[in-house]
């Protein structure tokens, strides 16, 4: 077998050609191996001329991926939150709902300069607990033996996001810690997704971070989020 | 005589020979190691260790950039048709990260040597490379700002701040001395002959030893350690 990533146009990403040998053994090991990203992503067997999916790549989970990797597309494509769905009332309910539990705080949306001063003092119990369930969740995707299928999730993710969160100035660095908070609440979705955890205690939060919005967490008596 | 030429893209690269696509690979390849090695062994590692989320998160970007120099230097390898993945790391690769000053201090060293061999591909004959490093630089001077504003905040840390930032400097100056090859290289003589890069591997070591040497001493007032520009290996 010969698998190679394409784009929508049926190219290898590696090479910008039509994919020809050698490949790589797996779906998985063809994603991971992919130097870019477009969206939509598909691997071909050269060998057969077979052809899957994201999801079908993937395997368990990947369907989640999928769509989480289609929201941060659209999301990063849409001139407003409000035209990537998100209403204040929505906002605000997916924002209580954070990966380490309800959090019953006033709501305070703020723009990047106060999102980045609130994350100077966010609850370092909350964090911890955040960082354990994204811990969590790639423990159970590794225990399944799955090793490869989440490496190339979280590959491809980076991929798409890194570039789609890209700070606008390079000499900005509180727009690097938004763009960086972002990254690790998205690689820790994908990791939830693909453990197949249900509830998923990523996903609210998963979709404010691929509509452009930065939720910062519990902080000095608020739940801090970040307007795009 | 050497090549003055500028080549276009990897079919002109083939076109030119063998020799011109080994001269151009082996400096591509060598940062597709070595971009994964940076951002696996220090930038992932460093979220960790990171004192605060704020922190945490600048680390979270800095390594995910990381990793996509990697892929972009990957993806010019892969156009050349040749295989990144094999061959050494560099030496400055063994250095054993275990704090979160050791992770900005080599920011502002380490990272100061990769924009110091950077820079100079700013002129590659190669212009795949030239135009890749042209967008890569703000990141990597970005990453370098950054190690250097975090490092003179460790500083103000502490009556034994200064003690422990010299011996971080101390060891990351004797592991990065080797960043920039051999003296008298045969490599480097053919990167010349074919106008991949402009200087020898001492000439680029003495400009980083002259811009860290500014930082360490200039700036943190502390010591920088007696090294010469000639590495035998």
């Amino acid at each position: 077998m010969s698998w190679h990533t394409v784009d929508a146009g049926g190219l290898d990403l590696a090479t910008g050609r039509s994919p020809r040998p050698p490949g790589q053994p797996s779906p998985a090991a063809a994603l991971a191996a992919a130097p870019v990203a477009s969206w939509p992503v598909a691997v071909v067997d050269g060998d057969d001329d077979r052809r899957l999916g994201l999801a079908a790549a993937l395997g368990p989970g990947g369907d989640r991926v999928e769509a989480l990797f289609d929201a941060l597309n659209v999301g990063s494509q849409a001139a407003s939150p409000q035209i990537a769905g998100l209403e204040a009332a929505d906002v605000a309910a997916l924002a209580r709902a954070t990966p380490a539990g309800v959090v019953d705080l006033p709501l305070a949306i703020v723009d990047r300069e106060g999102a980045v001063a609130a994350a100077a003092r966010v609850d370092p119990a909350w964090l911890a607990a955040v960082d354990r369930q994204r811990a969590a969740g790639r423990q159970a995707v590794l225990a399944a033996g799955r090793e490869g299928q989440l490496e190339a999730a979280l590959h491809l993710g980076v991929l798409l996001a890194t570039e789609r969160f890209d700070p606008a100035d390079d000499t900005d660095v509180d727009a690097h810690i938004c763009s960086g908070a972002r990254l690790w609440l998205l690689t820790g979705a994908v990791a939830a997704a693909m453990s197949g955890a249900d509830p998923d205690p990523f996903a609210p939060w998963a979709q404010l971070v691929v509509t452009g919005w930065w939720p910062v967490g519990p902080s000095g008596g608020r739940l801090v989020v970040g307007a795009p | 005589m050497t090549f003055t030429g500028e080549v276009a893209d990897a079919a002109a690269a083939h076109a030119l020979g063998p020799d011109y696509v080994r001269a151009v690979g082996k400096v591509i390849t060598s940062h597709v190691r070595n971009e994964l090695a940076g951002a696996t062994v220090f930038d992932e590692p460093a979220i960790a260790l990171a004192p605060g989320p704020r922190e945490k998160w600048l680390a979270c970007r800095i390594a995910m950039e990381e990793y996509g120099h990697h892929l972009k230097f990957q993806r010019l390898a892969s156009e050349l048709e040749l295989d990144g993945g094999g061959g050494p790391t560099l030496s400055v690769f063994d250095y054993r990260l275990t704090s979160w000053a050791d992770f900005v201090v080599l920011k502002a060293l380490v990272d100061l040597a990769e924009v110091v061999l950077m820079e100079e591909l700013a002129a590659t004959s190669y212009l795949p490379l030239r135009d890749l490093v042209a967008r890569l630089l703000p990141e990597e001077h970005f990453h370098v700002s950054f190690g250097m504003a975090a490092t003179r905040e460790l500083l103000a840390g502490g009556d034994e701040a200064p003690a422990a930032v010299q011996r971080t400097v101390d060891d990351l100056v004797r592991f990065t001395v080797p960043f920039f090859g051999r003296s008298g290289s045969a490599n480097n003589e053919a990167f010349r002959y074919w106008g991949v890069k402009q200087r020898t591997n001492d000439a680029a070591r003495a400009e980083w030893l002259a811009r860290a040497g500014a930082f360490v001493e200039g700036d943190l007032g502390l010591c920088f350690p007696d090294v010469e520009p000639q590495w035998a290996g």
